[in-house]
């Protein structure tokens, strides 16, 4: 007889926190391995450097761990809870970027570098950060949440603390301005221009 | 089709595949995640283990810093303690200063009647 491959998948996030709360270590390790790609991807996405998204990560993982005794049942749900950590520890590091480096936020690199046909899925995706990276900071939380997060849009207002028609207008707003830039880079990406 | 529709369809579909894809966490970060989460089990068992005559002790601080606090601090306690000592040293060791002074007056076979401490009216009745 097999056993199912994980019976705790169909246990939720807020059991296992509360499971957690109560000293229970496989807890931690499920949680791990269910929040942590979740928060990483929104991370670089949102700082466009792995090594900060890292950190940004395990930052957002303790605070999880420090709150899990006092976590209060049905009134968020932890993924929301942890996107809005994630999303105010992004704007922190932004902002100080900023401050101590305004030449360290990254450019888009130059187009005629890389000027040629039939570029990969990879060189694609990594022209998309580079756009994502030059949107205003908020726009670039919304459409990171909306179109690849996947969150509905009074959730993503539940993370951004900010009202449900703000979050279409900025979700809207960064789309076109993320397509004027793409557009502009269409032949230096393979699209094909007829 | 636009220029502008071909990037906006071109553009969904990145993003759909950017859903897709996303930096894999590395073995260290994992590590580093349940590090921190047995540091957290860690300082709260040991919040837990904390002895249960712990609290009052602490409650009997309060008492104390208290009282302290009334006569003045420590260096007032300091004071105390010492004209304590002194006091109880001067009892038992019985300078000879003291029993020279003592010994003039109460020393002896002596005995006093309540007549000898009374004062001496005479003087008075007889100028009267």
């Amino acid at each position: 007889m097999t056993m199912p491959f994980d019976a705790r998948t169909e246990i939720s996030d807020e059991a296992l926190l509360v499971a957690f709360g109560n000293g229970d270590r496989r807890a931690a390790q499920d949680l791990t391995r269910r929040m942590v790609p979740m928060v990483l991807r929104y991370a670089s996405r949102m700082l466009g450097d792995g090594a900060e998204a890292e950190d940004v990560a395990q930052e957002a993982m303790l605070r999880l761990w420090r709150i899990a005794p006092e976590w209060r049942q049905g009134e968020a749900k932890v993924t929301t809870w942890l996107y809005r950590v994630v999303t105010n520890l992004c704007t922190d590091r932004l902002r100080r970027r900023r401050w101590v480096d305004l030449d360290g936020i990254p450019e888009p690199p130059d187009g005629a570098a890389s000027v040629q046909a039939g570029l990969e899925e990879a060189e694609r995706q990594t022209a998309l950060n580079d756009a994502l990276q030059a949107l205003p900071e908020r726009q670039r939380q919304a459409v990171v949440l909306r179109h690849i997060e996947g969150m509905a849009n009074p959730e993503i207002a539940n993370v951004m603390e900010i009202g449900v028609e703000a979050v279409e207008s900025l979700t809207a707003r960064g789309k076109r301005a993320l397509a004027a830039i793409l557009s502009a880079r269409r032949e230096e990406l393979g699209y094909d221009e007829n | 089709m636009t220029r502008i529709d071909r990037s906006e369809q071109e553009l969904e579909e990145l993003l759909q595949s950017a859903a897709k894809a996303g930096p894999d966490p590395s073995d260290a970060l994992l590590a580093r995640v349940m590090a921190d989460a047995d540091a957290v089990l860690a300082e709260r068992s040991a919040e837990s283990a904390m002895p249960v005559g712990s609290v009052p002790t602490s409650a009997s601080g309060g008492w104390l810093n208290r009282l302290l606090g009334g006569v003045g601090g420590w260096p007032a306690v300091a004071g105390l303690a010492t004209a304590t000592i002194a006091g109880v040293w001067i009892g038992y060791a019985q300078p000879a200063s003291l029993g020279g002074v003592a010994g003039g007056l109460l020393a002896g076979e002596t005995a006093y009647d309540l007549g000898d401490l009374l004062p001496d009216y005479d003087s008075v009745l007889a100028g009267g």
